[in-house]
Protein backbone atom coordinates (compact mmCIF):
# COMPACT_ATOMS: atom_id res chain seq x y z
CA UNK A 1 0.00 0.00 0.00
CA UNK A 2 1.22 3.40 -0.91
CA UNK A 3 2.35 5.47 2.01
CA UNK A 4 0.27 8.45 0.94
CA UNK A 5 -2.95 6.52 1.24
CA UNK A 6 -5.14 7.97 3.92
CA UNK A 7 -7.81 6.47 6.11
CA UNK A 8 -10.99 7.81 4.57
CA UNK A 9 -13.46 5.87 6.63
CA UNK A 10 -14.82 9.02 8.24
CA UNK A 11 -15.87 10.52 4.90
CA UNK A 12 -18.38 8.06 3.60
CA UNK A 13 -18.94 4.38 3.44
CA UNK A 14 -19.20 4.58 -0.32
CA UNK A 15 -15.58 5.52 -0.56
CA UNK A 16 -14.58 2.18 0.82
CA UNK A 17 -13.06 -0.31 -1.56
CA UNK A 18 -15.52 -2.14 -3.67
CA UNK A 19 -14.61 -5.65 -2.70
CA UNK A 20 -17.49 -7.54 -1.20
CA UNK A 21 -15.20 -8.16 1.69
CA UNK A 22 -15.10 -4.69 3.08
CA UNK A 23 -18.62 -3.66 2.17
CA UNK A 24 -19.85 -6.49 4.25
CA UNK A 25 -17.28 -6.18 6.93
CA UNK A 26 -17.53 -2.61 7.83
CA UNK A 27 -20.25 -1.80 10.24
CA UNK A 28 -20.85 1.91 10.75
CA UNK A 29 -17.48 3.47 11.37
CA UNK A 30 -17.08 6.61 13.40
CA UNK A 31 -18.54 9.22 11.07
CA UNK A 32 -17.52 12.80 11.28
CA UNK A 33 -20.23 15.24 12.29
CA UNK A 34 -21.09 17.90 9.76
CA UNK A 35 -19.03 20.61 11.36
CA UNK A 36 -16.11 18.28 11.68
CA UNK A 37 -16.49 17.31 8.07
CA UNK A 38 -16.45 20.94 7.02
CA UNK A 39 -13.33 21.53 9.04
CA UNK A 40 -11.78 18.56 7.37
CA UNK A 41 -12.75 19.81 3.95
CA UNK A 42 -11.03 23.12 4.51
CA UNK A 43 -7.89 21.55 5.84
CA UNK A 44 -4.90 20.34 3.98
CA UNK A 45 -6.12 16.90 4.86
CA UNK A 46 -8.62 17.11 2.05
CA UNK A 47 -5.92 17.14 -0.58
CA UNK A 48 -4.63 13.94 0.84
CA UNK A 49 -8.07 12.47 1.08
CA UNK A 50 -8.63 13.21 -2.58
CA UNK A 51 -5.47 11.36 -3.41
CA UNK A 52 -6.59 8.40 -1.38
CA UNK A 53 -5.89 5.11 -2.90
CA UNK A 54 -8.12 2.29 -1.98
CA UNK A 55 -6.47 0.25 0.75
CA UNK A 56 -5.21 -3.07 -0.40
CA UNK A 57 -7.94 -5.61 -0.10
CA UNK A 58 -8.25 -8.47 -2.42
CA UNK A 59 -10.50 -7.71 -5.30
CA UNK A 60 -11.61 -11.33 -5.45
CA UNK A 61 -15.25 -11.73 -4.66
CA UNK A 62 -15.22 -13.37 -1.29
CA UNK A 63 -18.18 -13.96 0.88
CA UNK A 64 -17.41 -13.22 4.47
CA UNK A 65 -18.85 -13.98 7.84
CA UNK A 66 -17.34 -11.54 10.29
CA UNK A 67 -17.30 -12.98 13.79
CA UNK A 68 -15.38 -10.23 15.52
CA UNK A 69 -14.55 -6.60 14.82
CA UNK A 70 -12.46 -4.35 17.03
CA UNK A 71 -11.15 -0.85 16.78
CA UNK A 72 -7.90 -0.43 18.61
CA UNK A 73 -5.04 1.80 19.57
CA UNK A 74 -1.40 0.83 19.96
CA UNK A 75 -0.40 1.51 23.54
CA UNK A 76 3.13 0.12 23.52
CA UNK A 77 5.75 -1.11 21.07
CA UNK A 78 8.53 -3.37 22.22
CA UNK A 79 11.03 -4.76 19.72
CA UNK A 80 9.10 -7.29 17.68
CA UNK A 81 5.94 -7.02 19.78
CA UNK A 82 3.24 -4.43 20.13
CA UNK A 83 0.33 -4.05 22.53
CA UNK A 84 -3.09 -2.79 21.52
CA UNK A 85 -6.15 -1.81 23.50
CA UNK A 86 -9.20 -3.13 21.66
CA UNK A 87 -12.81 -1.95 21.79
CA UNK A 88 -15.43 -4.41 20.64
CA UNK A 89 -17.42 -2.94 17.74
CA UNK A 90 -19.90 -5.81 17.56
CA UNK A 91 -20.67 -5.96 21.29
CA UNK A 92 -19.85 -2.45 22.51
CA UNK A 93 -20.89 -3.38 26.06
CA UNK A 94 -17.93 -5.73 26.34
CA UNK A 95 -15.01 -4.33 28.30
CA UNK A 96 -11.87 -3.40 26.38
CA UNK A 97 -9.18 -6.00 25.94
CA UNK A 98 -5.44 -5.54 25.84
CA UNK A 99 -3.62 -7.88 23.53
CA UNK A 100 0.07 -8.23 22.77
CA UNK A 101 0.88 -9.40 19.26
CA UNK A 102 3.91 -10.10 17.17
CA UNK A 103 4.69 -7.41 14.59
CA UNK A 104 4.71 -10.26 12.07
CA UNK A 105 0.92 -10.47 12.36
CA UNK A 106 0.69 -7.18 10.47
CA UNK A 107 1.00 -6.83 6.71
CA UNK A 108 4.65 -5.82 5.97
CA UNK A 109 3.38 -2.73 4.12
CA UNK A 110 1.72 -1.53 7.30
CA UNK A 111 4.38 -2.45 9.85
CA UNK A 112 5.92 1.03 9.66
CA UNK A 113 2.63 2.39 11.04
CA UNK A 114 3.00 0.50 14.33
CA UNK A 115 3.73 3.17 16.89
CA UNK A 116 2.12 4.34 20.12
CA UNK A 117 -1.19 6.02 19.37
CA UNK A 118 -1.66 4.40 15.95
CA UNK A 119 -5.24 3.36 15.28
CA UNK A 120 -6.34 0.11 13.72
CA UNK A 121 -9.22 -2.16 12.91
CA UNK A 122 -9.09 -5.90 13.41
CA UNK A 123 -11.51 -8.33 11.83
CA UNK A 124 -11.73 -12.05 12.44
CA UNK A 125 -14.08 -14.29 10.50
CA UNK A 126 -14.58 -16.83 7.75
CA UNK A 127 -14.41 -16.19 4.07
CA UNK A 128 -15.04 -18.29 1.02
CA UNK A 129 -15.73 -18.00 -2.70
CA UNK A 130 -16.95 -20.20 -5.50
CA UNK A 131 -13.32 -21.04 -6.28
CA UNK A 132 -11.92 -21.33 -2.77
CA UNK A 133 -13.00 -23.30 0.25
CA UNK A 134 -14.09 -21.67 3.46
CA UNK A 135 -11.17 -20.42 5.52
CA UNK A 136 -10.56 -18.60 8.77
CA UNK A 137 -9.02 -15.16 8.45
CA UNK A 138 -7.74 -12.42 10.68
CA UNK A 139 -6.98 -9.02 9.21
CA UNK A 140 -5.35 -6.15 11.07
CA UNK A 141 -5.68 -2.92 9.14
CA UNK A 142 -3.94 0.23 10.32
CA UNK A 143 -5.71 3.53 9.76
CA UNK A 144 -3.72 6.03 7.75
CA UNK A 145 -4.74 9.40 9.10
CA UNK A 146 -3.93 12.72 7.48
CA UNK A 147 -0.65 14.32 8.44
CA UNK A 148 -0.42 17.46 10.55
CA UNK A 149 -0.10 20.65 8.54
CA UNK A 150 2.08 23.59 9.47
CA UNK A 151 -1.06 25.74 9.72
CA UNK A 152 -2.69 23.43 12.25
CA UNK A 153 0.45 23.27 14.37
CA UNK A 154 0.88 27.06 14.28
CA UNK A 155 -2.74 27.65 15.23
CA UNK A 156 -2.48 25.26 18.17
CA UNK A 157 0.68 26.94 19.36
CA UNK A 158 -0.96 30.37 19.19
CA UNK A 159 -3.99 29.09 21.08
CA UNK A 160 -1.68 27.53 23.69
CA UNK A 161 0.11 30.86 24.16
CA UNK A 162 -3.22 32.60 24.68
CA UNK A 163 -4.29 30.01 27.27
CA UNK A 164 -0.91 30.08 28.98
CA UNK A 165 -1.20 33.85 29.42
CA UNK A 166 -4.71 33.43 30.84
CA UNK A 167 -3.71 30.80 33.40
CA UNK A 168 -0.33 32.34 34.32
CA UNK B 1 3.96 -11.40 37.23
CA UNK B 2 0.21 -11.65 36.85
CA UNK B 3 -1.98 -12.23 39.89
CA UNK B 4 -3.17 -15.77 40.47
CA UNK B 5 -5.85 -17.18 42.68
CA UNK B 6 -3.41 -18.66 45.16
CA UNK B 7 -3.70 -15.70 47.53
CA UNK B 8 -6.71 -16.01 49.73
CA UNK B 9 -8.74 -12.93 50.31
CA UNK B 10 -11.10 -12.62 53.23
CA UNK B 11 -14.17 -11.28 51.64
CA UNK B 12 -17.14 -10.50 53.79
CA UNK B 13 -15.20 -9.57 56.90
CA UNK B 14 -15.86 -5.84 56.91
CA UNK B 15 -19.09 -3.94 57.38
CA UNK B 16 -20.93 -2.30 54.52
CA UNK B 17 -20.50 1.26 53.40
CA UNK B 18 -22.32 3.85 55.52
CA UNK B 19 -24.87 5.54 53.32
CA UNK B 20 -25.36 8.79 55.23
CA UNK B 21 -23.04 11.77 55.43
CA UNK B 22 -20.49 11.80 58.22
CA UNK B 23 -21.03 14.20 61.10
CA UNK B 24 -19.02 17.39 60.93
CA UNK B 25 -16.50 16.07 63.48
CA UNK B 26 -15.86 12.86 61.54
CA UNK B 27 -13.36 12.66 58.68
CA UNK B 28 -13.78 10.33 55.73
CA UNK B 29 -11.52 8.85 53.10
CA UNK B 30 -13.47 7.00 50.42
CA UNK B 31 -11.44 5.20 47.78
CA UNK B 32 -13.14 4.15 44.53
CA UNK B 33 -11.75 1.91 41.79
CA UNK B 34 -13.54 0.12 38.94
CA UNK B 35 -10.50 -1.95 37.82
CA UNK B 36 -8.81 0.79 35.83
CA UNK B 37 -9.45 4.14 37.48
CA UNK B 38 -9.12 5.83 40.84
CA UNK B 39 -10.95 8.49 42.81
CA UNK B 40 -10.58 9.55 46.45
CA UNK B 41 -13.28 11.54 48.22
CA UNK B 42 -12.23 13.18 51.48
CA UNK B 43 -14.34 14.75 54.19
CA UNK B 44 -12.02 17.23 55.89
CA UNK B 45 -14.48 17.86 58.70
CA UNK B 46 -16.96 20.71 59.14
CA UNK B 47 -18.85 19.71 56.00
CA UNK B 48 -15.93 20.46 53.67
CA UNK B 49 -15.02 17.95 50.97
CA UNK B 50 -11.99 17.48 48.76
CA UNK B 51 -11.70 15.16 45.76
CA UNK B 52 -8.51 13.61 44.40
CA UNK B 53 -8.70 12.26 40.82
CA UNK B 54 -11.76 11.04 39.01
CA UNK B 55 -13.15 7.93 37.38
CA UNK B 56 -16.58 7.12 36.01
CA UNK B 57 -19.36 5.15 37.63
CA UNK B 58 -19.84 2.16 35.29
CA UNK B 59 -23.62 2.26 35.75
CA UNK B 60 -24.34 5.95 35.18
CA UNK B 61 -21.15 7.00 33.37
CA UNK B 62 -20.96 10.06 35.58
CA UNK B 63 -17.98 10.86 37.84
CA UNK B 64 -18.20 8.48 40.80
CA UNK B 65 -17.51 11.32 43.24
CA UNK B 66 -20.73 13.06 42.16
CA UNK B 67 -22.80 9.87 42.36
CA UNK B 68 -21.44 9.09 45.80
CA UNK B 69 -21.77 12.56 47.32
CA UNK B 70 -25.31 12.83 45.97
CA UNK B 71 -26.16 9.40 47.40
CA UNK B 72 -25.16 10.47 50.91
CA UNK B 73 -26.87 13.84 50.59
CA UNK B 74 -23.89 16.18 50.21
CA UNK B 75 -24.51 19.50 48.45
CA UNK B 76 -21.41 19.12 46.29
CA UNK B 77 -21.91 22.39 44.44
CA UNK B 78 -21.17 24.27 47.66
CA UNK B 79 -19.35 21.80 49.85
CA UNK B 80 -16.54 20.53 47.63
CA UNK B 81 -13.72 23.03 48.09
CA UNK B 82 -11.08 21.45 45.91
CA UNK B 83 -10.46 18.92 43.15
CA UNK B 84 -6.93 17.65 42.66
CA UNK B 85 -5.87 16.01 39.40
CA UNK B 86 -2.88 14.10 40.71
CA UNK B 87 -1.47 13.48 37.22
CA UNK B 88 -2.50 13.26 33.59
CA UNK B 89 -3.37 9.61 33.10
CA UNK B 90 -6.77 8.52 31.93
CA UNK B 91 -7.24 6.23 34.95
CA UNK B 92 -7.11 9.35 37.15
CA UNK B 93 -8.89 12.05 35.16
CA UNK B 94 -12.00 10.56 33.56
CA UNK B 95 -14.94 12.84 34.33
CA UNK B 96 -12.82 15.52 36.04
CA UNK B 97 -14.20 18.26 33.76
CA UNK B 98 -17.74 17.35 34.79
CA UNK B 99 -16.73 17.34 38.44
CA UNK B 100 -15.34 20.81 38.05
CA UNK B 101 -18.50 22.07 36.34
CA UNK B 102 -20.76 20.71 39.08
CA UNK B 103 -18.63 21.60 42.07
CA UNK B 104 -18.97 25.31 41.48
CA UNK B 105 -17.08 26.33 44.62
CA UNK B 106 -14.13 24.01 44.04
CA UNK B 107 -10.69 25.08 42.95
CA UNK B 108 -8.78 22.83 40.61
CA UNK B 109 -5.33 21.79 41.85
CA UNK B 110 -2.70 20.20 39.63
CA UNK B 111 0.96 20.31 38.70
CA UNK B 112 1.95 23.35 36.65
CA UNK B 113 3.29 20.94 34.00
CA UNK B 114 -0.32 20.22 33.02
CA UNK B 115 -0.85 23.88 32.16
CA UNK B 116 2.53 24.41 30.51
CA UNK B 117 2.53 25.67 26.95
CA UNK B 118 3.51 22.16 25.83
CA UNK B 119 0.46 20.59 27.48
CA UNK B 120 -1.83 23.35 26.27
CA UNK B 121 -0.57 22.86 22.70
CA UNK B 122 -1.59 19.22 22.91
CA UNK B 123 -5.06 20.12 24.13
CA UNK B 124 -5.40 22.77 21.42
CA UNK B 125 -4.38 20.25 18.79
CA UNK B 126 -7.07 17.92 20.06
CA UNK B 127 -9.71 20.12 18.41
CA UNK B 128 -8.05 19.52 15.07
CA UNK B 129 -7.59 15.82 15.72
CA UNK B 130 -11.12 14.55 15.18
CA UNK B 131 -9.85 11.48 13.45
CA UNK B 132 -8.62 9.89 16.62
CA UNK B 133 -12.15 9.89 17.92
CA UNK B 134 -11.60 8.41 21.34
CA UNK B 135 -8.54 10.12 22.69
CA UNK B 136 -9.88 10.16 26.24
CA UNK B 137 -6.77 11.55 27.91
CA UNK B 138 -6.63 14.65 25.77
CA UNK B 139 -10.38 15.02 25.37
CA UNK B 140 -10.90 15.19 29.13
CA UNK B 141 -8.05 17.56 29.67
CA UNK B 142 -9.14 19.72 26.77
CA UNK B 143 -12.62 19.98 28.36
CA UNK B 144 -11.06 21.07 31.66
CA UNK B 145 -8.94 23.75 30.00
CA UNK B 146 -11.84 25.05 27.93
CA UNK B 147 -14.20 25.11 30.90
CA UNK B 148 -11.76 27.01 33.10
CA UNK B 149 -11.00 29.42 30.28
CA UNK B 150 -14.75 29.93 29.80
CA UNK B 151 -15.24 30.84 33.47
CA UNK B 152 -12.95 33.84 32.91
CA UNK B 153 -11.69 33.22 36.43
CA UNK B 154 -8.06 32.02 36.45
CA UNK B 155 -8.20 31.89 40.27
CA UNK B 156 -10.16 28.65 40.05
CA UNK B 157 -6.86 27.01 39.13
CA UNK B 158 -4.03 26.58 41.61
CA UNK B 159 -0.73 24.89 40.84
CA UNK B 160 0.52 22.43 43.37
CA UNK B 161 3.97 21.00 44.07
CA UNK B 162 5.96 19.57 46.97
CA UNK B 163 5.37 21.44 50.26
CA UNK B 164 2.27 23.21 48.89
CA UNK B 165 -0.31 23.62 51.65
CA UNK B 166 -3.89 23.28 50.50
CA UNK B 167 -5.29 23.52 53.99
CA UNK B 168 -3.73 24.12 57.40
CA UNK B 169 -5.94 24.72 60.41
CA UNK B 170 -4.08 24.56 63.69
CA UNK B 171 -5.81 26.76 66.22
CA UNK B 172 -7.33 26.35 69.63
CA UNK B 173 -10.80 24.82 69.89
CA UNK B 174 -10.52 23.44 66.41
CA UNK B 175 -9.68 19.97 65.17
CA UNK B 176 -6.30 20.28 63.40
CA UNK B 177 -6.76 19.75 59.66
CA UNK B 178 -3.88 19.80 57.18
CA UNK B 179 -3.62 18.82 53.56
CA UNK B 180 -0.10 19.13 52.17
CA UNK B 181 1.48 18.01 48.90
CA UNK B 182 4.58 15.80 49.16
CA UNK B 183 5.27 15.97 45.42
CA UNK B 184 6.03 16.74 42.58
CA UNK B 185 9.50 18.17 42.99
CA UNK B 186 10.69 21.03 40.80
CA UNK B 187 12.81 18.64 38.78
CA UNK B 188 9.88 16.26 38.27
CA UNK B 189 7.80 19.11 36.87
CA UNK B 190 10.59 20.10 34.48
CA UNK B 191 11.13 16.51 33.34
CA UNK B 192 7.44 16.05 32.86
CA UNK B 193 7.34 19.07 30.54
CA UNK B 194 10.30 17.63 28.61
CA UNK B 195 8.29 14.43 28.15
CA UNK B 196 5.31 16.40 26.90
CA UNK B 197 7.55 18.01 24.28
CA UNK B 198 8.22 14.52 22.93
CA UNK B 199 4.47 14.06 22.40
CA UNK B 200 4.18 17.18 20.21
CA UNK B 201 3.52 16.20 16.62
CA UNK B 202 5.82 17.48 13.92
CA UNK B 203 4.76 18.93 10.60
CA UNK B 204 3.79 16.18 8.17
CA UNK B 205 3.81 13.56 10.89
CA UNK B 206 0.79 11.31 10.81
CA UNK B 207 -1.99 11.92 13.31
CA UNK B 208 -2.01 9.43 16.12
CA UNK B 209 -3.87 9.32 19.35
CA UNK B 210 -1.82 10.91 22.12
CA UNK B 211 -0.65 8.18 24.46
CA UNK B 212 0.46 9.90 27.62
CA UNK B 213 3.62 8.03 28.66
CA UNK B 214 4.09 6.12 31.90
CA UNK B 215 6.70 8.75 32.84
CA UNK B 216 3.82 11.15 33.53
CA UNK B 217 3.81 9.48 36.97
CA UNK B 218 6.81 11.72 37.63
CA UNK B 219 4.35 14.49 38.08
CA UNK B 220 2.09 12.63 40.50
CA UNK B 221 0.92 14.60 43.55
CA UNK B 222 1.17 12.56 46.75
CA UNK B 223 -0.69 14.03 49.72
CA UNK B 224 -0.30 14.07 53.50
CA UNK B 225 -3.70 14.59 55.16
CA UNK B 226 -4.22 15.14 58.87
CA UNK B 227 -7.47 15.29 60.81
CA UNK B 228 -7.00 15.45 64.56
CA UNK B 229 -4.83 12.49 65.51
CA UNK B 230 -5.41 10.72 62.22
CA UNK B 231 -2.87 11.09 59.41
CA UNK B 232 -3.16 9.55 55.98
CA UNK B 233 -0.71 9.29 53.08
CA UNK B 234 -2.37 9.29 49.66
CA UNK B 235 0.40 8.12 47.35
CA UNK B 236 -1.20 8.74 43.93
CA UNK B 237 0.99 6.97 41.31
CA UNK B 238 4.24 8.42 42.62
CA UNK B 239 7.12 6.10 41.78
CA UNK B 240 10.64 5.45 42.99
CA UNK B 241 13.24 6.36 40.35
CA UNK B 242 17.01 6.31 40.19
CA UNK B 243 16.96 10.10 40.15
CA UNK B 244 17.47 11.48 43.66
CA UNK B 245 15.44 14.57 42.81
CA UNK B 246 12.21 13.05 41.52
CA UNK B 247 9.61 10.60 42.80
CA UNK B 248 9.72 9.27 46.37
CA UNK B 249 13.48 9.91 46.70
CA UNK B 250 12.85 13.63 46.26
CA UNK B 251 10.28 13.52 49.09
CA UNK B 252 12.87 12.09 51.50
CA UNK B 253 15.83 14.16 50.28
CA UNK B 254 13.86 17.38 50.55
CA UNK B 255 13.63 17.34 54.33
CA UNK B 256 9.99 18.42 54.26
CA UNK B 257 8.88 15.75 56.75
CA UNK B 258 10.88 17.42 59.53
CA UNK B 259 10.50 20.97 58.26
CA UNK B 260 6.72 20.75 58.12
CA UNK B 261 6.40 18.48 61.20
CA UNK B 262 4.47 15.89 59.21
CA UNK B 263 3.17 13.25 61.57
CA UNK B 264 3.38 9.55 60.81
CA UNK B 265 0.28 8.18 59.17
CA UNK B 266 -2.05 5.32 60.14
CA UNK B 267 -3.54 4.85 56.69
CA UNK B 268 -1.70 4.56 53.38
CA UNK B 269 -3.30 4.71 49.94
CA UNK B 270 -0.49 2.71 48.41
CA UNK B 271 1.08 4.42 45.44
CA UNK B 272 0.91 3.20 41.87
CA UNK B 273 -1.75 0.56 42.47
CA UNK B 274 0.47 -1.40 44.84
CA UNK B 275 3.16 -1.99 42.21
CA UNK B 276 6.81 -2.36 43.22
CA UNK B 277 7.74 0.73 41.20
CA UNK B 278 5.70 2.83 43.63
CA UNK B 279 7.49 1.44 46.68
CA UNK B 280 10.28 3.03 48.71
CA UNK B 281 11.34 1.51 52.04
CA UNK B 282 11.46 4.91 53.73
CA UNK B 283 7.73 5.39 53.13
CA UNK B 284 7.19 2.67 55.73
CA UNK B 285 9.71 4.04 58.24
CA UNK B 286 9.57 7.81 57.84
CA UNK B 287 5.99 8.47 56.81
CA UNK B 288 3.94 5.63 58.31
CA UNK B 289 3.33 4.13 61.73
CA UNK B 290 4.23 0.47 62.10
CA UNK B 291 1.65 -1.74 60.36
CA UNK B 292 -0.70 0.88 58.95
CA UNK B 293 -3.94 0.12 57.16
CA UNK B 294 -3.06 -0.14 53.46
CA UNK B 295 -5.63 0.53 50.76
CA UNK B 296 -5.22 0.61 47.01
CA UNK B 297 -6.91 0.37 43.64
CA UNK B 298 -6.03 -2.07 40.89
CA UNK B 299 -4.72 -1.29 37.44
CA UNK B 300 -5.88 -4.37 35.61
CA UNK B 301 -4.23 -3.22 32.37
CA UNK B 302 -0.84 -3.96 33.94
CA UNK B 303 -1.82 -6.71 36.41
CA UNK B 304 -1.32 -4.40 39.38
CA UNK B 305 -1.03 -5.32 42.14
CA UNK B 306 0.54 -8.71 41.36
CA UNK B 307 0.97 -11.64 43.80
CA UNK B 308 4.37 -10.42 44.99
CA UNK B 309 3.01 -6.93 45.59
CA UNK B 310 0.12 -8.34 47.62
CA UNK B 311 2.48 -10.52 49.72
CA UNK B 312 4.79 -7.57 50.37
CA UNK B 313 1.93 -5.22 51.29
CA UNK B 314 0.32 -7.82 53.55
CA UNK B 315 3.56 -8.14 55.51
CA UNK B 316 3.98 -4.39 55.83
CA UNK B 317 0.43 -3.55 56.88
CA UNK B 318 -2.09 -4.66 59.45
CA UNK B 319 -4.64 -5.15 56.68
CA UNK B 320 -4.61 -4.65 52.94
CA UNK B 321 -7.85 -3.60 51.24
CA UNK B 322 -8.14 -3.43 47.47
CA UNK B 323 -11.09 -1.91 45.61
CA UNK B 324 -11.32 -4.88 43.22
CA UNK B 325 -10.07 -8.45 43.32
CA UNK B 326 -6.87 -8.29 41.24
CA UNK B 327 -6.87 -12.06 40.81
CA UNK B 328 -10.13 -11.94 38.90
CA UNK B 329 -9.59 -11.33 35.24
CA UNK B 330 -13.00 -12.08 33.86
CA UNK B 331 -12.69 -13.36 30.34
CA UNK B 332 -15.01 -12.10 27.64
CA UNK B 333 -17.06 -14.79 25.96
CA UNK B 334 -16.08 -14.69 22.31
CA UNK B 335 -17.33 -16.80 19.47
CA UNK B 336 -15.47 -20.15 19.56
CA UNK B 337 -13.54 -19.51 16.37
CA UNK B 338 -12.56 -16.02 17.51
CA UNK B 339 -11.30 -17.53 20.74
CA UNK B 340 -9.24 -20.10 18.82
CA UNK B 341 -7.78 -17.43 16.59
CA UNK B 342 -6.93 -15.19 19.53
CA UNK B 343 -5.32 -18.05 21.39
CA UNK B 344 -3.15 -18.85 18.42
CA UNK B 345 -1.77 -15.36 17.87
CA UNK B 346 -2.09 -13.30 21.06
CA UNK B 347 1.05 -13.43 23.20
CA UNK B 348 -0.77 -11.94 26.16
CA UNK B 349 -4.37 -10.98 26.83
CA UNK B 350 -5.94 -8.86 29.55
CA UNK B 351 -9.57 -7.91 29.97
CA UNK B 352 -9.97 -4.38 31.23
CA UNK B 353 -12.67 -5.06 33.77
CA UNK B 354 -14.33 -1.79 34.64
CA UNK B 355 -17.93 -2.87 35.04
CA UNK B 356 -18.10 -2.81 38.84
CA UNK B 357 -17.03 -0.02 41.14
CA UNK B 358 -15.15 -1.08 44.26
CA UNK B 359 -15.46 1.22 47.26
CA UNK B 360 -13.50 1.34 50.53
CA UNK B 361 -14.82 3.81 53.10
CA UNK B 362 -12.79 4.88 56.13
CA UNK B 363 -14.32 7.19 58.73
CA UNK B 364 -12.34 8.57 61.65
CA UNK B 365 -12.93 10.51 64.80
CA UNK B 366 -10.52 13.28 65.75
CA UNK B 367 -8.94 10.82 68.21
CA UNK B 368 -8.10 8.65 65.22
CA UNK B 369 -10.61 5.86 65.85
CA UNK B 370 -11.35 4.23 62.50
CA UNK B 371 -14.51 2.66 61.12
CA UNK B 372 -13.80 0.83 57.89
CA UNK B 373 -16.36 -0.45 55.41
CA UNK B 374 -16.24 -1.78 51.88
CA UNK B 375 -18.70 -2.85 49.23
CA UNK B 376 -19.04 -6.29 47.67
CA UNK B 377 -16.49 -5.62 44.91
CA UNK B 378 -13.65 -4.71 47.27
CA UNK B 379 -11.45 -7.37 48.86
CA UNK B 380 -9.44 -7.70 52.04
CA UNK B 381 -6.15 -9.56 52.40
ZN1 LIG C 1 -2.91 5.06 37.95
Amino acid sequence: MDNTAVDNSFISKTSLPSSICLQRVVSPLPMAKNDELNAVKTSAALKLVQQTQAPVHRQNSFDEDIKQEWSGVVIAVNNQEFTVQLSDKINPDNPDEIVTLDVEEVDPAEQSLIKPGALLYWHIGYRWSSKRPKERFSKIHFRRLPVWSKKELNEAEQQAEKLEAFFA
Amino acid sequence: MRPSNKLKNLKPSLPDIQDTQPASNIAEISLFGPGVGECIVIHMGAGQWFIIDSCLCPKTNEPIALSYLRSIGVDYANKVIGILISHWHSDHIRGASKLLKHCTHAKLYCSSALFSKEALTLTSLYKANRFTDCDKNTEEFSSIVNFLHGTNDPRRLEFIKARHTVKDIRQENHVPVRLIALSPSNMAVTQSIVNLVKLQPKEKSQRTRAVVPQSENLNAVAIHFTFGQLSVILGSDLENHDNENTGWKAVFNDGMIADLSLSKAHVFKVSHHGGQSGNHDRIWCDLLHDKPLAITTTFSRSHLPCDDDIERLKKQSKALLITRDPTKNKKIKHDKMVERELRSIAKERITVNTKNMGHIQIRATEQGKLTVGMNEHAVRY
